[in-house]
């Protein structure tokens, strides 16, 4: 394009550089308000017809929803698009750059584990946010430590959510292979499935705040599940979702085991609620609206 | 032209969409005398610029070549490693982004086929997924859980053939569908 002409001439396209396995990240501090930034671009395959229009209309619900200036939610600070050519579109995001994610947070926990009281503040705030995006009628679907960011302040903020479209060439194309470890099992079972799945996410989450290290490592999608049954027991007939290709007599019958046998560290009340969180049928599962009122959180520090 | 306000991703898709359109149509209504194509492809180019330079100056970021211009924000390149994986670009979409997504269906079915009967329904679901973002936007899980159901039913004999029936239930569901049916095929082709 005609811009190229009086900016850079002087630079190479980074991106061209960078395209490897780790690549770099530009990011910047605005001078005046002390505040950083960073930019995250996506490649988008466009046609004659312009950008598909699911990625137009995922920017449109990003922009929505930063209206709110939700304070659990990672600030999307602008979208730019350039024309590289005539099939590829770039759309660089600008967001508000925190610098931990809670994998890095937990892992920098020191030996004992996190209090208490500071798993309860987080779990809040994580709920908080959560709550916020489903009664936006948005779901996060791949909710995990290594998106959860956490201010220096301890600041929660959710990231990557409503990214799906834009994303799903990339995530296709990621070597890494996505985490199966905080999926649900309607997921995983290839059930259809809504908010829910995130609460799942984040029961497993809460696990690991106090585990620190995450609480069903599978390997497959079928491990995933034997791995979650061995804790929560195997659902009963009339459980199993009826549209899944995956029927239940692969599986072998399991009876619950006590959830304190894998997180040691919970009392009662935390116990109770993560039980609630990881319960297999979606609509008995509680939701982030309910689980932000769950006695957990409103007992004294002290006693739980 | 007095759009200035709309956001640039919208604007460029309407303003791209225009001349296609004119060209595949036999028969066009000429309501506003004939169109200058030249001047309306070089207003739009402008158009163009003008939210490229107003996204520029905002960050003092020259975004087409990833080149940091002086200003107000202070810009330095980091490793990715050093930031949350959170911000590493996804900047691989635009390589050849059908076969390699063929090459990842092979992989994953591989990856599953001693457990499961048909791996080729992983893909499926994660479409089913792609989608539900939008699904679930209809409340409560017990009626997503329907839709999504008959959604699923609907979308396999639209992959292979067109029937008369599907043009009504999808142009209600999504303008992204009924219009663009371009781009429906290629979709279908990339998650399968």
């Amino acid at each position: 394009m005609a811009m190229t002409q009086e900016g850079g001439v002087q630079y190479e396209p980074v991106a061209e550089i960078g395209g490897g396995a780790y690549g770099t990240v530009y990011k910047a501090r605005d001078t005046q308000s002390g505040q950083f930034v960073a930019l995250k671009s996506v490649r988008v395959q466009t046609d004659q017809e312009g950008l598909p229009l699911s990625t137009v209309r995922e920017v449109a619900l990003l922009k929505r929803l930063e209206q709110f200036d939700h304070p659990n939610i990672v600030k999307l600070m602008d979208v730019c698009a350039t024309l590289r050519t005539d099939q590829e579109t770039k759309v660089t995001l600008v967001f508000e750059h925190v610098d931990q994610d809670l994998k890095t947070y937990l892992e920098k926990a020191p030996a004992p584990g996190l209090p208490v009281s500071r798993i309860k503040d987080l779990m809040q705030q994580l709920l908080c946010g959560l709550s916020f995006l489903h009664s936006n009628r948005v779901l996060h679907r791949d909710l995990k430590p290594e998106n959860i960011l956490v201010t220096s302040r301890g600041q929660v903020k959710l990231a990557d959510f409503g990214l799906a479209r834009i994303y799903s060439c990339h995530m296709a194309l990621t070597p890494v292979v996505v985490t199966l470890w905080y999926r649900s099992p309607e997921v995983l079972l290839q059930s259809t499935y809504a908010t829910p799945v995130d609460i799942w996410s984040t029961g497993c989450i809460f696990a690991e705040m106090f585990r620190r290290k995450p609480l069903f490592c599978g390997e497959s999608e079928v491990d995933q599940l034997t791995k979650i049954f061995s804790v929560i027991g195997l659902p009963s007939e009339e459980e199993w979702p009826t549209d899944v290709t995956l029927s239940r007599r692969n599986f072998s019958p399991q009876s619950p085991q006590p959830i304190t046998d894998y997180v040691p560290e919970l009392r009662e009340d935390g116990a109770d609620l993560l039980l609630k969180m990881l319960t297999f049928d979606p609509l008995r599962r509680i939701s982030a609206l309910k689980a932000q009122e769950h006695r957990f959180f409103s007992e004294h520090t002290g006693n739980s | 032209m007095a759009h200035v306000e709309v956001p640039s991703l919208l604007e460029r898709h309407a303003a791209r969409r225009t001349f296609p359109m004119l060209a595949r149509t036999k028969v066009c209504r000429s309501l506003f005398g004939p169109v200058d194509h030249e001047e309306l492809n070089r207003e739009m180019k402008q158009k163009l610029q003008e939210i490229s330079e107003r996204e520029r100056s905002r960050w003092n970021f020259n975004f087409e070549n990833n080149s940091p211009l002086p200003g107000n924000y202070e810009w330095e390149e980091v490793g990715a490693r050093c930031v949350p994986d959170f911000y590493r670009d996804s900047g691989r979409c635009g390589v050849k982004p059908r076969t390699a997504l063929i090459n990842h269906v092979k992989v994953e079915s591989a990856e599953c086929a001693g457990e499961n009967a048909e791996p080729e329904v992983v893909r499926p679901a994660a479409e089913v997924n792609q989608e539900n973002r939008s699904g679930a936007l209809n409340g409560t899980p017990t009626c997503a859980r329907k839709k999504r159901r008959s959604r699923s039913v609907q979308e396999s004999p639209r992959s292979s053939s067109t029937q008369i029936t599907d043009f009504f239930p999808k142009r209600k569901r999504s303008a992204e569908s009924s219009s663009i049916p371009v781009e429906i095929t290629p979709r279908k082709r990339i998650r399968w």
